[in-house]
């Protein structure tokens, strides 16, 4: 089996693992996450009984305040989830949305506020790690006023110690604490003797590593490697002179924002780092401050400005990932929620294991500075007068150098402020182990009054040394049993993933919290308890440079350089920003703030490589939010398929077509059948004439009358002699050869009959001249002697003229026909007085007036009955008149050449007109027949042929 | 101004109607004399009209003769013609001899020409007929003309066996067809006047 030499110790390790067993340092390059990565999750469920006592315990607590919790949900209200308008806002946000996937080991540590029951802190156990945090001294005095003079305070929890700040705690560095935040009014005039015991203690966190040896250094790297920041911090300034009130834990000195606006502002980034950011200046927040430790306010996820004297919105807003981070990413209520101190850091308060109860009736400003104070060991921060101030110790605790320029007012956690100082003159050159009663204790004559030059929050900070009365009786005892227990073999890093995925499961018993045991004074704070695994450098580190892009790394432009550098630290101890154990990229922010869903596609996303953000990935959405989508961008250019393009050239084809001149017919066409009529016309001009001339009459004529022309007959006989009778003459000249013929054997008959005076009457214009025309043709009018009937004009018939109007003026005729009479010999007694009525035309439309006229004058006129009413019509007009003569509205009718030579025939061939033309009409119209049915079978055969030879050429 | 005169147009328009409606229903008196006097009356109009229309033919005819267009000897015999029969018309009626014998020489032979080339053009007509359009109905209605013609046709053999009777079928469908065309006209003459009464149409103008 080969070995693995480590790169980091330098030890050999079997090849089969992927991290040193000494030192945690991944051995494979795959074991290496970088950042942008997404963290792997690995089931470290096997190394559940390898989880620490203390860790265990922790767990416990959690569990039973859970349980706690859920009995009293009402005393808890929920934190709203507001979220400051940051630029890492997003990542809080998407932080609490995926609540699930932070481990539960780490849930069980931060402290869930909603699961926070409200105990008073004597019934939290104090045997674990953390829990020794949270356990406050509260000096008797100090103890009460918290309840009366500051309730706000009261319902801050702190996140470290996860202890509320309870009155009735008895916290072993609450009675420095107390003291130190006892005035609040005079803040700033930082009392050191009330807090000496307890700041003792505190500076043993900035100078526990020099006193520790190298080996217990690493076994405890792997749980508190963050706090070797801290000391890591703190070496950086063993050469610089720190004054009294900077190696002193002047926490409260910077963490009361309100009177101290320097102070805020050096630790501002790490209230942020607790997931508040608001500093909470009720007077004048400084500019200044804000650009040393802006950046890192950035950390926490907020940027925003001080808000004076609203805590609570502010402890609301300042959630960043760090807040997440911690586990708990709701908003803190404003000052009627009690939660609200518990949003910020009380899930550094449930680190320590121990779930204090919030205090909901008494908000209180120090909200984000309540964890810290438990932290320290003191559950109450002396009522302060300031509201966001509190974590402002933190900001020194980030390396910030500034000493506390004011005197603040901020006593409660002045202990805390020079946590991360390092400039402190009076401090020895290298830190001393944290814990140590020296370096909690602060200067007997601190001044805070006096002015401290700002240091970087990068600069290592020179811890005070806890004197040796803290160290026996503020020790917590998390921090004595961490000192007594001698190291365990160090756990790599797949073991703590397994505790934290242990941690997650729900423990079979839930042990009541024991008591803590007092542990020996280690000369680190942070060393890890007997069982628990040594840290590495890097890992402490890397705890603090996960995923920090390199903006995060650097200082600002306003930090010195001796604030942004490490200075005393070694380049291995500085940020190693490059590989990060898989715990703590499960505790990245990345994690909490890109849900599963968006790791793939957070992958795809570039990282930010400037700015702010640079150095994250998938911070800013790639994928358009709400109404910033930008519109489609459509191609301005006509995506046509190759069909719909040879449409449109089909299309315009047509088009063009339709703007072309088409080809004449060619002039032969026209020719040939001009002269086809010629030759029809030719034909029948000279049959008929031949016929016309020769007048032939070999055609028979059918004595067989039809009955209508029979009625003609018998009408005629009816009409008695010598009555008048009125002819209508209403057909053009053009007809006047065929009327005449069809009307002159009727005529005949009835002269030659009846010898009745004949009155002539004509509708239409020209037809008034006919009358004598067809008197002479049918020789009516002829002298008898030239074989004519002798009828003389004005003797025998008269020619009344022309009948205007139509149906009014045969309807006016007809009620008064004298009028229309001149001649006094043809005038009658009303119309009554024609026996007949004979209308002779070749238009549907005359005939049907008379027709119509007369039958209605016969309805109202009684003495019409017997008249007749005979038609004589052309054969074009018969059919539309026969009608008529079917309901015997008229007598009879004689329809054309046809029924005339019948009638002519019978009435002894008299005048023979008809006769005369029967012949002609006879070869004419078979004429008509042959030439329509040859030259129509011809065309047929002609069109199929033309038909054919078209379809054959196209 | 317009407007007053289309709305007295229709006024006399609609009320003349009315009143030889009302002399043809209500034959009392005034009402039948008054239709009279508005036929006289539509007469003498349709007389001046004619006359209008005459006056137009001739100052076209003259145009023509002034213009020497193609044509205008014919414009100007037309013209002549018309003055002279007009003129003797007027001086001697209707009945003088040289009017009968303008008629008789002139306007019937012209128009019995007239028909005799109809019935030539008719007989060409229906030769081309199936050259240009070849379908059933082209093709019915030639028999039936054929058909129609043969049985009217007077034979050198006397008539066709059984022609009344072929002459009978063929007869039922004129009839009919001639009623249906009766009908026709009747209910169109009646729509005409009634909305000619009631002002919805206006060929007197005015719309």
């Amino acid at each position: 089996m080969a070995d693995i030499r480590c790169s980091n110790c330098g030890k050999n390790n079997p090849d089969f693992l992927d991290v040193c067993q000494f030192c945690q340092t991944p051995l494979t390059p795959d074991a290496k996450i970088q950042i942008g990565e997404g963290p792997t999750k690995k089931n470290t469920g096997e190394l559940e009984p390898f989880m620490p006592q203390w860790l265990k315990d922790v767990r416990q607590q959690g569990k039973v305040s859970a349980e706690e919790n859920s009995v009293q949900p009402v005393t808890q209200p929920k934190v709203q989830k507001n979220e400051a308008p940051d630029l890492l806002a997003g990542l809080a946000s998407q932080g609490d949305d995926d609540e699930d996937d932070v481990p539960d080991w780490l849930a069980n540590i931060n402290p869930v506020i909603k699961s926070k029951p409200s105990i008073p802190s004597s019934n939290e156990p104090a045997n674990d790690f953390f829990a020794q945090f949270n356990k406050s001294e509260p000096p008797p005095v100090v103890a009460a006023k918290p309840k009366v003079d500051e309730p706000k305070q009261e319902e801050k929890t702190s996140r470290v110690g996860g202890v509320a700040s309870v009155p009735v705690e008895k916290d072993e560095l609450s009675g420095w604490l107390q003291g130190a935040s006892e005035t609040p009014t005079d803040a700033l005039a930082f009392q050191p003797g009330a807090s000496a015991d307890d700041s003792d203690w505190m500076s043993k966190f900035a100078s526990s590593e020099p006193a520790a040896g190298e080996a217990p250094q690493r076994e405890e790297k792997e749980d508190l490697s963050w706090l070797h920041t801290l000391e890591a911090s703190a070496r950086q300034s063993e050469d610089r002179p720190v004054s009294g009130q900077e190696s002193g834990w002047d926490f409260g000195a910077s963490s009361v924002p309100s009177q101290s606006s320097d102070s805020q502002e050096d630790l501002s980034w790490l209230s942020n780092l607790g997931g508040t950011s608001e500093p909470a200046q009720p007077s004048t927040p400084s500019a200044s401050s804000q650009d040393d430790l802006g950046w890192l306010s950035n950390l926490g996820g907020t940027s925003e400005p001080a808000q004076p004297s609203t805590p609570s919105a502010s402890s609301q807003e300042d959630l960043g990932w760090l807040s997440n981070f911690g586990g708990t990413s709701e908003p803190v209520q404003p000052s009627t929620s009690p939660a609200s101190s518990q949003d910020d850091l009380g899930w550094l308060s449930n680190l320590g294991g121990t779930s204090e109860p919030a205090q909901p009736s008494t908000p209180s400003s120090q909200e984000d500075l309540g964890w810290l104070n438990e932290f320290a060991g003191t559950s109450e921060p002396a009522s302060q007068p300031s509201a966001s101030g509190d974590l402002d110790w933190l900001s020194n605790l980030g390396g910030a150098s500034e000493p506390a320029p004011q005197p603040s007012s901020s006593g409660d956690s002045d202990w805390l402020a020079g946590l991360g100082e390092i400039s402190q003159p009076s401090m020895p050159s290298s830190a001393k182990p944290f814990g140590t009663t020296d370096e909690l204790s602060l200067p007997p004559n601190f001044d805070e009054t006096k002015g401290i030059p700002q240091i970087s929050p990068f600069m290592p900070r020179r811890t005070a040394p806890l004197n040796e009365n803290a160290i026996n009786d503020n020790m917590p005892d998390w921090l004595k049993s961490a000192t007594e227990a001698a190291p365990s073999l160090p756990l790599g890093v797949g073991v703590l993933d397994d505790l934290r995925g242990t941690s997650s499961r729900t423990p079979e018993k839930v042990t009541p919290p024991s008591t803590p045991k007092p542990v020996p004074v280690e000369p680190e704070v942070f060393p890890a308890p007997a069982e628990s695994r040594s840290l590495s450098n890097q890992d402490v580190d890397s705890l603090f440079s996960m995923d920090m892009p390199d903006w995060l790394s650097q200082p600002q432009p306003g930090a010195s350089d001796a604030d942004s550098q490490p200075g005393g630290l070694s380049p291995r101890e500085s940020l190693a920003p490059v590989e990060l154990p898989s715990w703590v990229q499960a505790m990245r922010p990345v994690e909490s703030a890109l849900s599963e869903t968006d790791a793939s596609v957070a992958q795809d996303q570039p990282a930010e490589k400037e700015g702010p953000l640079a150095g994250l990935v998938g911070v800013i959405p790639f994928a358009p939010i709400g109404s910033s989508r930008r519109p489609k961008a459509f191609s301005l250019k006509l995506q046509a398929t190759e069909e719909q393009q040879a449409e449109a050239a089909l299309f315009d084809r047509i088009l063009a077509g339709e703007t072309a001149a088409r080809a004449v017919s060619s002039s032969a066409t026209i020719t040939s059948q001009r002269m086809l009529r010629i030759a029809i016309s030719a034909a029948f001009w000279v049959v008929l004439g031949a016929i016309l001339f020769l007048r032939s009459q070999f055609m028979p004529v059918s004595a067989l009358l039809p009955n209508d022309v029979q009625a003609v007959s018998n009408t005629v006989a009816s009409i008695p002699d010598g009555a008048s009778v009125l002819v209508v003459i209403d057909y053009d000249p053009s007809l006047a050869g065929e009327m005449e013929a069809v009307g002159g054997p009727l005529l005949d008959q009835l002269v030659l009959a009846k010898a009745p005076r004949l009155s002539f009457l004509s509708t239409s214009p020209n037809s008034s001249a006919l009358a004598d025309r067809l008197l002479a043709s049918a020789n009516i009018s002829k002298p008898i002697d030239a074989g004519g009937l002798g009828y003389l004009a004005g003797q025998k018939y008269s020619n009344l003229g022309y009948l205007p109007g139509g149906s009014a003026g045969i309807l006016d005729f007809m009620s008064q026909p004298d009028s229309f009479i001149r001649a006094n010999e043809f005038k009658v007694s009303g119309f009554s007085g024609y026996a007949a009525v004979i209308v002779l035309t070749d238009n549907a439309e005359s005939g049907r007036a008379w027709v119509e006229q007369l039958h209605t004058a016969k309805q109202t006129n009684p003495s019409l009955a017997n008249q007749s009413l005979i038609l004589v019509t052309s054969a074009q007009a018969g059919p539309l008149l026969q009608p008529y003569v079917s309901s015997k509205q008229v007598a009879g009718m004689i329809n054309g050449l046809a029924d005339a030579a019948r009638f002519e025939f019978v009435n002894n061939s008299r005048p023979g007109m008809a006769r005369s033309y029967w012949d002609a009409f006879g070869i004419g119209i078979l004429m008509a027949v042959v030439l329509i049915f040859a030259g129509s079978v011809w065309n047929l055969a002609a069109g199929i042929r033309a038909r054919r030879a078209s379809s054959e050429e196209g | 101004m317009q407007k007053i005169v289309s709305v007295l147009s229709a006024i006399f328009a609609i009320s003349a109607g009315v009143f030889v409606l009302l002399g043809y229903f209500l034959p009392v008196a005034p009402f039948p004399q008054l239709r009279g006097l508005l036929v006289d009356w539509a007469v003498i109009i349709g007389g001046m009209a004619a006359l209008v229309g005459i006056f137009n033919l001739i100052a076209v005819q003259m145009e023509k003769i002034r213009t020497r267009q193609k044509g205008s000897a014919y414009g100007a015999l037309l013209v002549l013609a018309l003055i002279v029969t007009f003129g003797l018309g007027l001086v001697y009626g209707p009945e003088f001899p040289l009017m009968k014998f303008a008629v008789d020489a002139v306007i019937v032979p012209v128009e019995a020409t007239l028909m005799a080339v109809l019935a030539v053009t008719l007989i060409y007509a229906s030769v081309r007929l199936l050259r240009r359009r070849v379908d059933v109905m082209s093709v019915l209605f030639l028999l039936v003309a054929l058909v129609t013609l043969l049985l009217l046709m007077p034979t050198p053999i006397g008539p066709i066996p059984g022609d009344q009777f072929f002459l009978q079928v063929i007869g039922m469908f004129s009839r009919g067809g001639a009623r249906g065309l009766l009908i026709g006209i009747a209910l169109g003459t009646l729509l005409t006047g009634l909305r000619v009464l009631f002002g919805a149409d206006r060929p007197y103008g005015g719309n």
